[in-house]
């Protein structure tokens, strides 16, 4: 078991599929000594401030030749592609700051026929690696060389033409197909599904086709405004308030009646609040809004940390983000600006404010150009309409201490 | 030196456990949870803490008392 102290005692990854945070005296009966962590209240307050990552989303490359329309990250055929000695440098690092879980991402990961070998490198430094693919490439022997990875995730927003009006690419029967190499393989899958206006409607109709493939989950992911994303077409590929609105009453229906576990992306999380959420459960079974720059981490082509893959680089170098104490991690601009806590309403007096923290960022940024609560949330509709220009001006952040 | 390290399996109880997240998932842009336990029974939570402190060993030692300390047992990951 990997294990890292923390004010509240411990994390400690049991499996690859669980991360568990102990009490103090449950961590001490395993060896950890949280030392100041647990002595020292400002080391504790400062440590829950600016954690270092639970997950790092690491960028593999930024070559893809597919050209889906929404890519965040604006893959091309002939983007870069860092060495495979980099990137495994860039794993040491990230293992070495406490990160459990690595997931590797891109462009098209699969484009880099050491994919499988990073993953072994991974696990060798002590991380969980996932990944996800669009599966084009996926060959029954490429199935067999992800072995190393804990899980690989499917780009699937729904079949045929459900997926050609997200991506603006026709690849649903690719995705197909590398679901069933993956299935025959042995190698546990799951799907990722973005959701989008056109498509809501579909969305049983896709984790039914999702769970018959023999994916073990179907993560629903919200369309962001980033890379290519980032336009006016945002407007028309958004949820629309109706379908936001709908959202709670949509996912009960699914768990209840899939077996296959239903997961759902941090920007996500704010869209249910119009719905009966109860924000104990939230915490106690670790379900999170925005960690970004908190509890995520991202690590892009260039080498340089960002708070998540969809926010902009901050100033640091992944060499450089862990080191003296993780120095840099805690106190780089960028960074302390994405995971402050929301200090303004209708954020500061919502239930769920400790575990959404304000929203999704990027959809405030690219709607408000400031951080705002996110503006796509029914509780914070709700307040703007009914004292509008009175609500969410300015920034996110506590006003002091 | 990193941050965290490999610990030996020991015996926890399930009012010991503070937080479980369930995963791995895999999504290289966003961080995903799994959100069953909002539309199922209170029992399937519980079941699912009960499991977790078994799969941490069997037989859980008696504890000793604890002295409070800063952002003690009772304080949340945050």
């Amino acid at each position: 078991m990997r294990a890292r102290a923390e004010p509240f005692g411990a994390w400690v990854r049991i499996d690859d599929g669980t991360l568990v945070g102990v009490t103090q005296a449950a961590a001490r009966r395993m060896g950890v000594d949280g030392a100041d962590l647990w002595t020292d209240r400002v080391a504790a307050e400062e440590r829950t401030r600016a954690a270092p990552p639970l997950e790092v989303h690491l960028a593999v490359t930024a070559r893809c030749g597919v050209g889906c329309k929404g890519c965040y990250l604006d893959a091309k055929p002939d983007g870069d592609a860092p060495a495979f000695e980099v990137l495994e440098d860039r794993l040491a690092r990230i293992a070495a700051a406490g990160t459990f879980t690595v997931a590797f991402g891109g462009g098209e990961p699969l484009s880099r026929p050491d994919l499988g070998r990073l993953a072994e490198r991974a696990r060798a430094f002590g991380l969980t690696p996932v990944v996800t693919t669009s599966g084009i490439g996926m060959t029954r022997a490429r199935a067999r060389s992800l072995a190393a990875f804990a899980q690989v995730n499917v780009s699937y927003d729904g079949e045929g033409l459900d997926y050609a009006a997200v991506r603006g690419v026709d690849g649903a029967s690719s995705a197909e197909r590398a679901m069933q190499c993956l299935r025959e393989q042995g190698i546990p899958f799951g799907a990722n599904v973005v959701l989008t206006r056109p498509t809501f409607a579909r969305l049983e109709a896709t984790v039914c086709r999702v769970e018959e493939l023999g994916a073990r989950e179907a993560q629903l992911l919200r369309y962001k405004p980033a890379g290519r994303a980032k336009d006016p077409t945002y407007l028309a590929m958004r949820l629309a308030p109706d379908q936001v609105d709908a959202l709670y009453a949509t996912l009960d229906r699914l768990v209840r009646a899939h077996r296959i576990a239903i997961r759902v992306d941090c920007a996500m999380l704010p869209l249910l609040s119009g719905g009966p959420v109860d924000p104990e459960l939230l915490a106690r079974f670790g379900v999170l809004g925005c960690e970004a720059g908190r509890h995520l981490a991202a690590l892009r082509v260039d080498g340089r940390i960002a708070p998540c893959s969809f926010a902009p680089a901050s100033d640091l170098d992944g060499g450089e983000a862990w080191d003296d104490g993780a120095r840099g991690w805690r106190r780089d601009p960028t960074l302390e600006a994405w995971r402050a806590l929301p200090g303004i309403e209708p954020c500061r007096s919502c239930p769920l404010r400790a575990s959404c923290r304000g929203g999704c960022r990027v959809v405030a940024q690219h709607l408000s150009h400031a951080f705002e609560p996110d503006p796509e949330c029914p509780r914070v509709r709700r307040a703007r309409l009914a004292r509008p220009g009175q609500l969410g001006e300015g920034s996110l952040r506590e006003d002091s201490e | 030196m990193s941050e965290a390290r490999e610990v030996e399996p020991c015996p926890i109880e399930p009012d010991e456990i503070v937080v479980v997240r369930r995963g791995p998932g895999a999504n290289c842009s966003s961080i995903g949870s799994v959100l069953d336990v909002l539309f199922l029974s209170a029992l399937v939570g519980g079941a699912i803490l009960v499991g977790v402190a078994a799969a941490f060993g069997r037989d859980a030692e008696p504890r000793e008392g604890e002295p409070e300390k800063p952002g003690g047992d009772d304080a949340g990951p945050g």
